[in-house]
């Protein structure tokens, strides 16, 4: 005898509506991008190429998922690895990732004769340009975040958005404070 | 598909960050020549007068050296006229101090970093290294790019003077903000003579006159603005001789000994002068040459220094000569940029004592009579970029640094000569290459003999487009000094590694052994 159907097993249906789709089509456009670019990061630095391979899997990820299994967790899931990636980007356009070959330099300020010094900006990268692929990825995956909220039942959106909203102020906070240039 | 308002607020304050931050920082950068002062707001060339650099003050002598004190400070010049423009140079002044140096005499610099902590608009922290460029110092002494010192900070170098007589510089060396403060002025000439340049019949005294020449670019308030072109290199539409724009010098009917030092981040000048006339070389970065070369034009790439004699006897009262440039590839063209400063004939009565060239300068200096059978070994030097970096053989300074700084690019014995063939293999842009601690003699460019105006000691070499060098020297000192492009965008984006020289009886001294200090100077120090 089957299972009698619940709330998270029940059959995807075999139509997806629109906002769904949608989602699909740019968390794969995101993914797809990230894909394209982990060969010219990889040159960079190896680690970077690695980055690039992780935020395409997790983007394709949540489009696959989308289709076969669009629970809350999933939906969740890809709002947390998507805004990630947000952050990412935005980091390494203002001050620079804090990590990679650029700030390994900063070895050898951090001995004990220049310890206490008040200046830590030697512990930032160096900001990448913005460019039109990079730039047209970020608006796809600030439009999958806004289309996966919708696709939250409503218990659990406030709480998302409230996190969405968090990560908004420090971002701010951080720029005016000087930590992102 | 519903939004409330609360929660369309809430992923609005999200993707506004996301979205904003990126593209503000892009429109900024953009903005960076959007602010550049108009050309019409520039002076015109040739108005304003040639300015001499201070000579510094020793402030003590003491155990036979003479003690200096320079501080590295913020000040307002007005270097265009009805501006205030901040610098960050030594002694305030736009080139620092001139140090005069006899050869045999050491001397004990304490420079003092009493820069703020943060650049206004570039947001590093300003550290400082100084180098003194042509002195063959201890490592510790030499202005290592990781030897550095904080505001607040100093640190006292010490100058052995026992080379030959000539034109060196000191300049900022700091690890990956050299660019930034030579841009703010941090660059000086320093001279050392000895008994025999003395006694020879060169122009001396009030003829003898350092020109130190460099170009920087302006906001709209006076302001020096820097833009490294992606990396590339900075580019100003304005040159300054001594921090003058386009100055005018009134020279007497006889010889003038210039001593001129390109000083500047990135741009490279072919000189010439206006009437066609041709002038004299007598030394470049090492002294003397051996034997003075007459040229009508020379390239002259960042930090080398040459000594020229100009003979303005052949021309009547009222002349104007224009000493003008003719802007070698890939440095980027302004308008005025193919000018240098101009030089006008005066009737005054002048000394005539000193006003010669003597067929033979120093044909005896010891380098220059190197010999390639005397080379025990030789060595290739690669500069190229790679992944966006600037490197020396696939070396960065990061990489120096991340080796807890034992990677070298050469061990060279001490005492033995090496050649060295340095290569740029890029049609896109040259590189001044310079070794610290040793001077070098050209062996050929590109398999043909060097220019004439190269002939003579050296420690920077142009490294043109597509250009091999191979140069000669013998290694004497111990331990580790640095290899880098003297383009001070690619040396701090990271075009800089190091060599070591070896003495298997005495280890070379530590070029981070003796760091800055702070807090109050001792009560016993002369300084």
């Amino acid at each position: 005898m089957a299972a009698a159907p619940t709330k998270e097993n029940q059959p995807v249906p075999a139509v997806i509506p629109a906002g769904r789709l949608a989602a699909i089509t740019l968390a794969s456009v995101a993914g797809g991008v990230h894909l394209v670019l982990i060969a010219q990061q990889a040159s960079v630095w190896w680690g970077y190429g690695a980055l690039m391979a992780a935020i395409a899997a997790i983007e394709i990820g949540i489009a696959v998922a989308l289709v076969v299994r669009p629970t809350p967790g999933v939906i969740i899931t890809g709002i947390v690895g998507v805004t990630a990636s947000i952050v990412l980007y935005v980091v390494s356009r203002t001050s620079g990732l804090p990590f990679g070959p650029g700030p390994a330099r900063a070895a050898h300020f951090t001995d004990p004769f220049h310890a206490g010094h008040p200046d830590f900006s030697f512990l930032q990268g160096r900001a990448e340009s913005v460019g039109a692929l990079d730039l047209g990825c970020l608006v796809a995956e600030i439009a999958l975040i806004v289309l996966l909220v919708t696709l939250l039942p409503e218990s659990r959106r406030r709480a998302v958005t409230n996190a969405l909203c968090a990560v908004g102020i420090a971002l701010w906070g951080l720029r005016w404070a000087g930590v992102l240039a | 598909m519903q939004y409330t308002r609360r929660d369309a607020l809430k992923v609005g304050l999200f993707g506004s960050a996301a979205l904003a931050l990126p593209l503000q920082r892009a429109a900024s950068g953009l903005s960076v020549l959007d602010d550049r002062m108009p050309s019409s707001n520039l002076p015109k060339p040739f108005t304003l007068p040639l300015r001499l650099p201070p000579v510094a003050v020793p402030v003590a002598t003491h155990d036979g050296e003479d003690c200096y004190r320079i501080a590295i400070k913020e000040t307002r010049l007005e270097i265009l006229p009805g501006f205030r423009t901040t610098v960050w140079a030594y002694d305030g002044t736009v080139p620092g101090p001139t140090i005069i140096a006899r050869q045999g005499r050491r001397a004990k610099v304490r420079f003092i970093n009493q820069l703020p902590l943060r650049h206004p608009t570039l947001k590093y922290t300003p550290w400082t290294s100084v180098h003194l460029h042509g002195s063959a110092s201890l490592p510790s002494d030499d202005g290592y790019a990781s030897d550095i010192t904080y505001p607040g900070e100093y640190k006292d170098y010490r100058y052995p003077n026992f080379q030959h007589a000539r034109t060196l510089w000191y300049h900022d060396h700091g690890v990956h903000h050299t660019a930034e403060n030579v841009n703010m002025g941090q660059a000086a000439q320093y001279h050392m003579y000895d008994a025999h340049e003395r006694s020879l019949p060169l122009p001396q005294g009030a003829y003898d006159v350092p020109l130190t020449i460099s170009d920087r670019m302006f906001t709209k308030t006076g302001e020096f603005l820097f833009d490294t072109n992606d990396n590339s290199g900075m580019y100003g539409d304005v040159i300054l001789v001594n921090g003058v724009p386009w100055p005018v010098m009134k020279v007497q009917r006889r010889k003038y000994r210039f001593r001129i030092l390109n000083g500047s981040v990135s741009r490279a000048y072919e000189y010439s002068l206006s009437t066609g006339d041709p002038f004299t070389v007598i030394a470049t970065d090492g002294g003397l040459m051996p034997y003075p070369q007459t040229v009508t034009r020379m390239r002259h790439i960042m930090a080398e220094r040459y000594e020229v004699v100009i003979d303005f006897a052949r021309y009547r009262p009222g002349t104007r000569i224009v000493l003008q440039n003719r802007n070698p590839k890939n440095n980027i063209a302004y308008p005025n940029i193919d000018k240098i400063m101009a030089f006008d004939v005066t009737d005054e009565p002048f000394s005539s004592a000193n006003n010669e060239i003597p067929a033979a300068l120093d044909p005896d200096c010891p380098v220059m009579n190197l010999q390639p059978s005397q080379s025990v070994k030789t060595r290739r030097i690669e500069l190229r970029r790679q992944h966006g970096l600037w490197t020396v053989n696939g070396h960065t300074w990061d990489d120096v640094v991340a080796s807890g700084f034992t990677l070298t690019e050469a061990k060279p014995v001490r005492d033995t000569v090496e050649i060295w063939e340095l290569v740029n293999g890029s049609g896109g842009w040259q590189h001044p290459l310079h070794i610290h601690l040793i001077d070098f003699k050209l062996l050929d460019r590109n398999g043909r003999p060097p220019f004439a105006y190269e002939r003579g000691p050296k420690d920077v070499v142009y490294l043109g487009e597509n250009e091999t060098v191979r140069v000669i020297a013998r290694f004497e000192g111990v331990g580790k000094y640095m290899i880098h492009c003297h383009n001070l965008v690619h040396e701090d984006h990271d075009m800089m590694s190091q060599f070591e020289v070896v003495d298997p009886n005495a280890p070379g001294e530590d070029p981070l052994g003796r760091r800055a200090r702070n807090g109050s100077f001792e009560p016993d120090d002369p300084l």
